[in-house]
């Protein structure tokens, strides 16, 4: 849209006012149609069914080429009558690629994919094994999708000792393809595409990785790690939140955390709350000198005659 | 004994560097999980001091 069309459509106040009214419409209808709940009950009994029931279900789903019609055209019909309908989805643009959540259930979660084609773009650099299964539909497909593949990283994945990422070929892509791609061991690249992309993804929630990973594409090395934990994450930001905020009296609340099962959020806790009050935490990092895992079991014991001597010196 | 504690910097972290949650992209999947965070910071600052 032009800048004057884009001023004179935003002066027509009652077609703005028009336009939400009928999104919101749309929004409360949404999940109430044809294809949702077709979809919910084709899912219905896997809240907690393992990562392989779920993706033979979900793979049945999005071959289902007259469902993905069902699920999109309504959406598709509401946004060509109307330039300011608002879908009712999460969405997120990330350069060339424009996703959102369409489809969200216990079980899985479907985002569609717009990755615009870009001419003579240069190849990724870095590969993210993302650390769950998925299965993709490739609407529209063109090029190829080369993978690559590494060890499963468990509770006590160690980034020292981590394998490199090997590549294992390459899979054509065409318009309607459904793949599988377990992203606990597996990085992909798209490349060779000749027009825009359109993809389904249902990303499934149960079996994940504890964690997602970063290799560099040439060498296969790993370069970065981030936990798939929400609540570790979230509880290794509040706890130095609460040590910014000299909170002395949380010192149960980093005492859980230095007990908890993924081994990156106890050291943190014990590093946070050592810098709150190091003599509370003491007891604590004595304990940890015997962690379950090496790494922290190292980190207390590089630390623990260090913070004996410091309290020593204050007493 | 007065409260003490120790400089970050000197305290030692893990070999193994692990950031958040949404740090990694793979475009597979929406992630808000630092939206939900910054909601989650805020609430604590709220209860900490409601005025």
């Amino acid at each position: 849209m032009s800048t004057p069309d884009l001023a004179d459509a935003l002066e027509d106040r009652a077609a703005l006012v028009a336009s939400r009214a009928a999104s919101r419409r749309f929004a409360e209808q949404h999940r109430l149609g044809a294809a949702w709940r077709w979809a919910d009950t084709a899912l219905v009994g896997l809240e907690t069914a393992d990562a392989e029931q779920v993706a033979r279900r979900a793979t049945l789903l999005l071959e289902d080429s007259a469902w993905v019609r069902a699920l999109l055209a309504p959406m598709m019909r509401a946004l060509d009558g109307d330039r300011w309908f608002e879908p009712p989805w999460r969405v997120q643009r990330d350069g060339p690629r424009l996703g959102a959540v369409i489809y969200e259930h216990p079980a899985l979660t479907i985002t569609g994919t717009l990755l615009t084609h870009i001419p003579g773009a240069a190849p990724t650099a870095r590969l993210v094994v993302p650390g769950r299964l998925s299965v993709v539909r490739y609407q529209r497909g063109s090029g190829r999708v080369l993978l690559w593949r590494t060890e499963a990283a468990g509770p006590d994945f160690a980034a020292a000792s981590a394998p490199p990422i090997v590549p294992i070929g390459a899979v054509a892509l065409r318009d309607g393809l459904v793949r599988r791609i377990d992203g606990r061991t597996h990085a992909q690249a798209i490349e060779g595409a000749e027009r825009d992309l359109v993809m389904l993804t249902a990303t499934i929630h149960a079996g994940a990785a504890p964690f997602a990973r970063e290799y560099d594409r040439a060498s296969g090395k790993l370069l970065r790690v981030a936990t798939l934990d929400h609540a570790a994450a979230r509880a290794q930001l509040l706890l130095g939140f609460l040590r910014a905020a000299g909170r002395t009296e949380a010192a149960p609340a980093f005492a859980a955390a230095t007990e908890a099962p993924a081994y990156f959020l106890r050291w943190a806790a014990m590093r946070e709350w050592l810098a709150l009050d190091a003599r509370a935490a003491l007891p604590r990092l004595r304990a940890m000198t015997e962690d379950a895992n090496a790494e922290v079991r190292q980190a207390a014991r590089t630390m623990l005659p260090t913070v004996e001597a410091m309290l020593e010196c204050r007493d | 004994m007065g409260l003490f504690g120790i400089d970050l910097a000197e305290i030692v972290e893990l070999g193994t560097q692990v950031a958040g949650t949404g740090a990694l992209r793979a475009g597979e999947a929406i992630a808000d999980d630092v939206f939900e965070m910054v909601v989650g910071i805020a609430m604590l600052v709220y209860e900490l001091d409601p005025h």
